[in-house]
């Protein structure tokens, strides 16, 4: 089974993401994701794909801790990163952002020690978020512990690699449970992202931020999520289509090919918890086929779930192990999941586009002369059609005999 | 693909409603009687006829029934009920679930339950002013994708335009989705009734699953609806435990666009494939298939 989903515990004290101990959660992700991108950068789909390491926490050099991933595309490399910009213990008095999720074309950076360590780019995209007790050896947040749950599959065609990280202890409130995924989608040849970064009563920044590269641009994602999602009713769904690449021509011209729609990665569902009723955090259903684990938290942006399918592998050197053994889930109600593919089975049913974009979709009002000739039923009885309809004849000024009749039709009008 | 699409539009003048729902009864009683041939773990039925000599006065419409295969917990098969009235300009939609076949409840709402907390009545008008009649009847007997739709559009605003009747197949379950819309603004008007396999109960929804107007306009498949669930959390006693849903979706002829009010408009992508727009809430139907396959990759 090439669907694998793994976890380690740092206890109080020892949770700490502002570090470069080689046990500490910075490094650890680093290396799944290493362990992941060697996996999948061997599959001979993703020869032009290729994922690779840019910066990490061995490379920060100040107060910013975070990594840089390289996502490889034919046409030109992209970089995507996550970073923390303040070691503050955040938590009840976060007033502004944290950390930022950003994006940028790799031509655009400058490999340097600049910025803690991280480099500088020339042109880059950034949300505003943050982590809380991102360090529980500081003041009031001794008692704060963390999970680092890692998702992937290396399956050809659905490759995924997702992070989350959950801290627990203290009040339940103020934590912030963060998840960051890479995925391929169907019909699409570059990496997408998504990044859910929830946000509570206590929290000022949330944000939801979804990408696609394509090679040239990263194109947001955004609109889809809020209209197809159910925004109550606590319905969490997986497989959606979300919306393109991009929301405005290619630059280089037209696109006269329908561009097909990101979907979000099956095993990830997200929606809305906001109202009550569901866990705080660390949420599961438990089916006989399998469990849906809480990746995020209640929160006022979205949730997000995980499905971890009955024998889904969790075979990993330690200190890895099972996410489902942890004492801290709680199964949870008055949930509803709604997906296009059964429980327990993958991928999704493909859900394809026909078109992108206004240019692109002509439209032919009927209560227009233009459009009624393309209409399929009217246009035939506007247009001179010797052969066609078995019409009454004697056509308003065609020389053919028009087939429309020449009593008891209101409209269209003749032209 | 073998579908059909009739034009029965006529002079506003000389139209009045029981002379339409008569005529448009015709083709969905040839349209059943081989949809129950073919779909045989599915009986569909018309419990009520449109009356030809209804008075302005008088209801006049369908009742349509499925019976499902599918057992409620009482052990009887499940009805899927949609009801669809005009009476003088009050135009009806009531979509539910009946606990026996034959339904009993046909003089009292006894027995009759909503699909879902919110999806219960739905209304809009009927103009009885002139006004030019522009409707379409369609069905397919394709395998697995079987429709029948009425759709009409009295003028260009979307108070005039209905679809008063949608019978298809949910392309997940193969269960049948009873749906209308009727001639009414509200973007959630419409009112759809089917079975969820996985969650063992009647499924509802009353909008099509779409993005809102300002996003790039497209023409989105396969044509989802948006289920209804209800939110138990808000009763502090109820406990549901989390249920799973598969997803309701209309056969492949039909699409979702992000444009309200373009009634029988006509859309023609660059895929080759061409759409006719019914009723007010943005629901395509396929007139011409796309040459080729779809798809394509993003470089």
């Amino acid at each position: 089974m090439t669907y694998q989903v793994f976890c380690q515990s740092f206890a109080p004290g020892s949770w700490k993401w502002t570090g470069k101990e080689p046990a500490g959660v910075g490094l650890q992700l680093d290396g799944a994701f290493r362990a992941f991108a060697a996996l999948v950068n061997a599959l001979p789909n993703n020869a032009s794909t290729q994922l690779s390491v840019i910066r990490s926490h061995a490379d920060a050099t100040a107060n910013r801790w975070g990594y840089t991933w390289q996502l490889g595309h034919p046409v030109e490399p992209a970089h995507l990163w996550f970073l923390t910009e303040s070691s503050t213990a955040q938590g009840d008095t976060q007033s502004s952002s944290s950390a930022v999720f950003g994006s940028a074309l790799a031509s655009t950076y400058t490999n340097n020690t600049s910025n803690g360590g991280y480099g500088s780019y020339s042109n880059s995209t950034g949300y505003g978020t943050g982590l809380a007790y991102i360090d529980s050896t500081l003041t009031g947040a001794t008692s704060i512990g963390a999970i680092l749950l890692i998702a992937r599959d290396t399956t050809p065609g659905q490759e995924f690699f997702c992070w989350a990280l959950k801290t627990h202890g203290g009040n339940d409130d103020l934590h912030r449970d963060s998840c960051h995924a890479l995925y391929k989608s169907p019909g699409t040849t570059g990496w997408n992202s998504i990044a859910v970064f929830p946000r509570t009563s206590k929290q000022f920044y949330g944000q939801v931020a979804l990408h696609g590269y394509s090679g040239s641009r990263f194109g947001g994602l955004p609109s889809a999520i809020t209209s197809s999602i159910h925004a109550n009713g606590h319905q969490l769904r997986s497989g959606i289509a979300l919306g393109h690449y991009d929301f405005v021509l290619q630059a280089q011209g037209l696109f006269d090919s329908p561009p097909p729609l990101i979907q979000l990665p099956a095993p990830l569902f997200i929606g809305s918890t906001s109202i009550r009723g569901a866990s705080t955090h660390f949420g599961k259903v438990t089916r006989p086929d399998g469990v849906m684990l809480q990746l995020g938290q209640r929160s006022s942006e979205r949730d997000v779930w995980l499905w971890v399918p009955a024998g889904t592998s969790h075979n990993q050197a330690s200190p890895w192990s099972s996410a489902l053994a942890l004492s801290h889930w709680r199964e949870c109600n008055e949930l509803h999941f709604i997906s296009c593919f059964p429980p327990g089975g993958l991928p999704p049913q493909g859900i394809q586009l026909i078109t992108g974009t206004a240019d692109f979709i002509r439209h032919y009002p009927p209560m227009s002369a233009m459009g009624a000739r393309q209409h399929p039923q009217q246009g035939p009885l506007l247009s001179n059609n010797p052969g066609g309809g078995g019409g009454t004849g004697g056509g308003e000024g065609g020389t053919g005999g028009s087939p429309r009749p020449t009593a008891g039709l209101l409209w269209p009008r003749g032209v | 693909m073998s579908r059909t699409l009739i034009d029965i539009s006529r002079l506003g003048t000389e139209t009045t409603w029981p002379s339409v729902a008569v005529e448009v009864n015709g083709y969905l009683q040839n349209w059943l009687t081989a949809a129950n041939t073919q779909v045989s773990q599915h009986q569909l039925r018309i419990a009520t006829a449109p009356n030809p000599i209804a008075t302005a006065a008088d209801p006049c419409g369908w009742r349509i029934e499925a019976t499902l295969a599918q057992r409620t917990p009482a052990g009887v098969p499940a009805v899927l009920l949609l009801e669809v009235f005009l009476t003088g300009t009050a135009f009806l939609i009531r979509p539910g679930i009946g606990n026996s076949e034959p339904f009993l409840g046909i003089d009292s709402q006894q027995g009759w339950v909503y699909p879902a907390g919110d999806v219960g009545l739905s209304s809009g008008s009927w103009s009885t002013t002139p006004l030019p009649f522009n409707a379409q009847v369609g069905w397919s007997l394709a395998p697995g994708a079987e429709y029948f739709v009425f759709a009409y559009s009295q003028h260009r605003f979307s108070n005039r335009q209905a679809v008063p009747l949608l019978i298809a197949r949910d392309q997940v379950s193969g269960h049948w989705i009873l749906a209308a819309s009727p001639p009414s603004t509200s973007f959630d008007a419409l009112r759809a009734v089917s079975w969820n396999v996985r969650s063992g109960q009647p499924a509802g929804s009353r909008t099509l699953l779409r993005d809102n107007s300002s996003t790039p306009i497209q023409i989105r498949q396969p044509a989802e609806l948006v289920l209804a669930t209800t939110d138990w959390s808000y009763y502090e006693s109820a406990n549901e435990p989390a249920q799973f849903w598969e997803p309701l979706l209309l056969p492949p002829d039909f699409a979702a666009l992000n444009l309200s009010s373009g009634a029988m408009s006509y859309f023609k992508p660059p895929d080759g494939s061409e759409w006719l727009a019914i009723g007010g809430h943005g629901l395509l139907l396929r007139t011409k298939d796309a040459p080729a396959l779809q798809g394509g990759t993003v470089p």
